[in-house]
């Protein structure tokens, strides 16, 4: 029967130890210790194997990075995995602080301000996980005035409907101010202004001007010696007899097709007959042809003509509103743990920081 | 802006403020067990805290926004904040022997300044919003209570005593505590600034997560400070080595790598 009972008390003393353990400050110490050491490490190292490490992981939601992208830059990246998982631990301590304050220590205003802050903690790593598993971005779409584009992922599209510079006291471009407008099917979700600093909120999707850019939409070409004509892709040149030149792709700067590599303007010659007369990749790019006979006439590239287009970054993250509540909880917290470290909240059990 | 009169005025107060700060840490020096003179000190400093506090209200109201900007509005603002501090410290705890030690401190801040450009430029877009400036003012406040907690723990390990009583121990923890809440306005205005400018509130980029160690440091921090193995040294030693942190984060990174907050 004794032994019976030990064996029984035996996981409760286990239990009662672990719970010590997860809600003792010492625990969230090292933990926090650990993360740091980690985060450092790692932060540093990645940024000498490829100081744009940071950037490509800010290019995509969290959990798509630590699944796809990840894996290829290993070890680099073996120090991710480990935050995540210290992080974790780290949050799972904080929980068991604020539950154990819950149960045992709810009647001191004093320490409140500090719950509040655990919770808040709580609540925008709560959102960071929300917005990294079903979280999405769409990033540098170009759009000139008048234009719409899909966005395939957030199963909406964005039109920009117009678009101004606004530029400083000695003439310098300082901003971009471009009306868009967010669409589900034909229907128009929300439309507005947006500025830096100033994004498209509609719910927990926002639109962000990123930048203005020159967009190729036409080529300057020479013929023979002194013609010179502008076209467009789509479009053709006369060449008299019949024959034409037709602009059968104008690729921009790094745009691939097949195994031509823009920048560059791809011709092809047709006689009266429409049959195909030869064809030409020509780029301004050093170490590519810039110049080629067709049927005998010598065309030359000599140079993009581009359209004014704004880029934007769309993002959709579905746990923002977690985080904005918890940054308020938070914030609130530390107004009230301030106030009672000033000593302008009574206490029952006398002076406590945190 | 930046016109002759609207630079000038600042270049008095800054050399000013840099003088009196410089004799007070002399003064303090040689009037150290001498009574009343050691009282010159403290009004040269609390002069010298005049001057810088004169100036960022003419830079203010100048601008239009708190000076917080740049080389030389930053360094200012935390000479500020140390010196400001340790006057207070004076004043509450007696504690004279921390005021030639902050006084070199803001000194330092103060060299730092002169290197920046001192005319008051008007704010690109980009930092055109009330959370940048809450986001630096309370960062370079609380970098600047770090700095008085670092200087402080020095002292303590040097075995001088710093005020009467429990002063020293109660100064540690006010510059912690206090340090500590500003950090973390400064993270959620950060944040919430990141999130509206750059579309996340939390980025991969390295001065960002060096930002993160240093809270998580002083949440350590925070939570043992009080805690009986942890009294004395220890916890002299983690405000200088968290003082050490702050400035990697804000000199070492700045210095070493490419980072989206380049010296401000």
């Amino acid at each position: 029967m004794k032994t019976g009972m030990m064996k029984a008390a035996q996981p409760a003393a286990i239990l009662r130890a672990l719970w010590k353990v997860s809600i003792s400050p010492v625990t969230f110490v090292v933990l926090s210790l650990l993360w740091c050491l980690d985060l450092a490490a790692g932060s540093i190292t990645a940024y000498y194997a490829d100081p744009n490490f940071s950037a490509r992981m800010d290019a995509y939601p969290f959990k798509v990075w630590l699944g796809q992208v990840a894996p290829r830059t290993l070890p680099h990246s073996l120090w991710v995995y480990i935050l995540v998982a210290l992080s974790y631990l780290l949050v799972l301590s904080l929980l068991f602080c604020t539950v154990n304050w819950f149960l045992k220590r709810r009647y001191r205003l004093r320490g409140l301000g500090e719950v509040l802050v655990h919770l808040g903690f709580l609540l925008i790593f709560s959102g960071f996980v929300l917005g990294s598993t079903f979280g999405v971005r769409e990033q540098r779409i170009m759009l000139a005035p008048g234009e719409t584009k899909e966005l395939p992922f957030l199963d909406m599209a964005l039109r920009l409907d117009g678009m101004r510079v606004v530029t400083n006291d000695r003439g310098r471009p300082v901003d971009t101010v471009s009306e868009v407008a967010l669409l589900q099917g034909e229907r128009e979700a929300a439309a507005g202004e947006v500025r830096i600093n100033h994004p498209l909120i509609w719910g927990s999707t926002v639109v962000y001007p990123r930048d203005r850019a020159g967009r190729p939409d036409g080529a300057v070409l020479r013929l023979g010696k002194e013609r010179m004509v502008r076209v467009r892709p789509g479009g053709h040149v006369d060449l008299g007899d019949g024959r034409r030149i037709l602009v059968q792709a104008l690729l921009g700067e790094g745009e691939r097709r097949g195994s031509l590599t823009g920048p560059g303007v791809l011709l092809a010659l047709r006689d009266s007959r429409g049959r195909h007369g030869g064809a030409a990749f020509l780029s301004n790019r050093p170490g590519t042809r810039q110049g080629a006979v067709l049927d005998g006439m010598p065309v030359r590239f000599v140079s993009f003509t581009a359209a004014e287009v704004a880029v934007f970054d769309v993002h959709r993250d579905p746990g923002i509103w977690f985080a904005i509540i918890g940054a308020v909880v938070l914030a609130c917290g530390t107004l009230w743990a301030l106030a009672g470290y000033l000593g302008m909240i009574p206490s029952a059990a006398g002076a406590d920081g945190a | 802006m930046g016109t002759a009169a609207e630079t000038s005025y600042p270049a008095f107060l800054h050399t000013f403020s840099l003088a009196l700060y410089g004799i007070a840490i002399i003064t303090s020096l040689l009037f150290r067990r001498k009574g009343r003179l050691r009282q010159v000190a403290f009004w040269c400093a609390a002069a010298g805290f005049g001057g810088q506090l004169l100036q960022l209200v003419l830079r203010w109201r100048a601008s239009g926004h708190l000076p917080v900007t740049g080389l030389f509005e930053t360094q200012h603002f935390l000479a500020l904040w140390v010196t400001g501090s340790a006057l207070y410290f004076y004043l509450r705890y007696r504690a004279a022997p921390l005021l030639p030690s902050a006084s070199a401190l803001a000194v330092a801040a103060l060299i730092l300044a002169s290197r920046g450009p001192r005319a008051i430029v008007p704010l690109t877009p980009a930092i055109d919003t009330p959370l940048f400036l809450i986001h630096v003012a309370t960062s370079f406040a609380a970098y600047g209570l770090f700095g008085v907690a670092a200087l402080t723990g020095i002292l303590r390990l040097t075995g001088s005593k710093i005020a009467p009583g429990t002063g020293d121990r109660r100064i540690l923890d006010e510059c912690l505590y206090i340090g500590y809440i500003l950090f973390t306005w400064c993270m959620i205005a950060g944040s919430l600034w990141a999130y509206l400018a750059w579309g996340s509130y939390w980025t991969w980029k390295i001065k960002n997560l060096w930002s993160w160690i240093l809270w998580f440091y002083y949440s350590g921090v925070i939570h043992v400070r009080r805690r009986g193995g942890w009294q004395g040294w220890p916890v002299a030693l983690l405000a200088i080595a968290g003082f050490g942190l702050v400035l990697f984060t804000y000199l070492g990174l700045g210095l070493l790598f490419k980072t989206s907050h380049p010296l401000l």
